[in-house]
């Protein structure tokens, strides 16, 4: 690829993996430094997507996983362990969604790593099951299944924090 | 909990790209009037985009390349790379069969064959992030990881051109060195090469071989990539099997390893 098409992707797609990396990571610089390591990884394949729906779903896959694998290192090296918020209502059918991003950002450092991006892309980013889909790459069976392992675990978590 | 859809990531990055129909533009407005929450969401989409847009990328967009990169990506200087250089010769002495490698001699099919002062050999490592910050020896069947960090230590062929490309699953083919280069770069054909920089892999799961094309003149890199460009036409299982290039007039040597996803 010529230099000057990788700027052009760098500069079409930086800002949506930018704002994404900010979202997950809360912190100016690891997201910068989150945003060229996920363009680093996906370069290649934004040149050969035919849409920009399509990069938006690989950059959402690779930016996720990447941001939250950083912040669950972050938790390992931390040594106070932040307390959940108490949320009463957050009891509810699996398919309600937490509005709370915060609360949901906590839930879910706090899953299993294959429930992480799942309850991101659905409970904070909005997605529907079946475009959570497409985005990981899984059928919507699993997607549904996941979120009703993290809403399990979310439970559990919270109840724990409430005692 | 709320079941209220609200916009979503994708629909913010749609009107960022500008690539959301004026429809879609018309109702995430109408929406974003109506929902504070997703107001907010959207102004701090705004604010982010932005940010990167205005110090972000003409920061970084320099440095952004996925050139092999000097050493600072894996804190490898000169301090690091003779030492590695060195654990090669070693290892190449030590265990013949340990080092990946490929002997001209045993390709009689390839035209143009030429003589050379000992095999092509290849030393490849990687700086791999999980489990945890390692730098392994890779061997040819490994499995590595998006994000890992690829640097080769070529060993003396007495041919003084050197050219390193890969295909992979996707039937892309890249040439890593020289990076964007047009052809084969010229080498100290009597030394150990430590080939400046690493090459970070990228999501693109599945196999990848990488040949390393040693030759007496400079080949053109359109000829490898069209190469590899058939190859990688055959599929997954042509990449796995295949471990020659037909470029007359070449000494070569491979390594296949298969990328994951993730990290």
């Amino acid at each position: 690829m010529h230099p000057e098409r990788l700027t052009d992707l760098y500069r079409s797609y930086g800002p949506a993996i930018y704002a994404r990396c900010r979202l997950l990571l809360r912190d100016e610089g690891a997201a910068e430094d989150a945003t060229q390591e996920t363009f680093l990884r996906v370069w290649r394949r934004l040149d050969r997507v035919p849409d920009a729906r399509e990069a938006l779903y690989w950059i959402y896959r690779v930016a996720t996983n990447y941001c939250l694998n950083e912040i669950r290192d972050r938790r390992a090296r931390d040594v106070p362990v932040e307390k959940l918020p108490e949320v009463a209502e957050a009891k509810g059918a699996a398919e309600a969604r937490i509005e709370d991003r915060d609360l949901a950002r906590h839930l879910i450092e706090r899953v299993r790593a294959d429930l992480r991006v799942v309850a991101w892309l659905y409970h904070v980013d909005g997605f529907e099951q079946d475009e959570v889909a497409s985005v990981v790459g899984i059928s919507r069976r699993t997607v549904v299944t996941r979120l009703a392992d993290f809403r399990e675990s979310a439970q559990k978590l919270m109840r724990r924090n409430a005692v | 909990m709320s079941n209220q859809p609200h916009l979503t990531a994708l629909d913010l990055d749609l009107v960022v790209l500008g690539q959301a129909s004026p429809e879609h533009v018309a109702r995430i407005d109408a929406h974003s009037d109506a929902c504070p929450v997703c107001a907010a969401r959207r102004a701090e989409h705004g604010e982010h985009v932005q940010h990167f847009r205005g110090s972000v990328f003409p920061r970084t967009v320099e440095g952004l390349a996925p050139k092999p990169r000097p050493g600072w990506r894996w804190g490898l200087g000169l301090g690091l790379a003779l030492p590695l250089a060195a654990c090669v010769l070693l290892l190449a002495r030590s265990f013949p069969g340990g080092t990946n490698h490929t002997n001209l001699s045993s390709q009689p099919e390839v035209p143009g064959t030429i003589g050379i002062k000992g095999p092509a050999t290849v030393g490849v490592f990687a700086r791999r992030q999980r489990p945890s910050t390692e730098v392994i020896k890779v061997n040819d069947g490994d499995r590595l990881s998006a994000g890992d960090a690829l640097r080769f230590v070529l060993s003396p062929t007495g041919l003084p051109y050197v050219l390193i490309a890969s295909v992979d699953g996707a039937g892309q083919a890249n040439v890593y060195y020289p990076f964007h280069g047009e052809a084969s770069i010229a080498v100290d054909p009597r030394g150990t090469v430590s080939v400046p920089g690493s090459i970070v892999l990228d999501e693109a799961p599945g196999p990848e071989r990488i040949f390393v094309i040693h030759s007496e003149k400079p080949i053109p890199a359109e000829a490898v990539r069209a190469a590899l460009g058939k190859l990688g036409a055959g599929g997954a299982g042509v990449i796995r099997s295949v471990r020659h290039l037909p470029l007359a007039g070449t000494v070569q040597s491979t390594l296949l390893f298969e990328k994951e996803e993730g990290r």
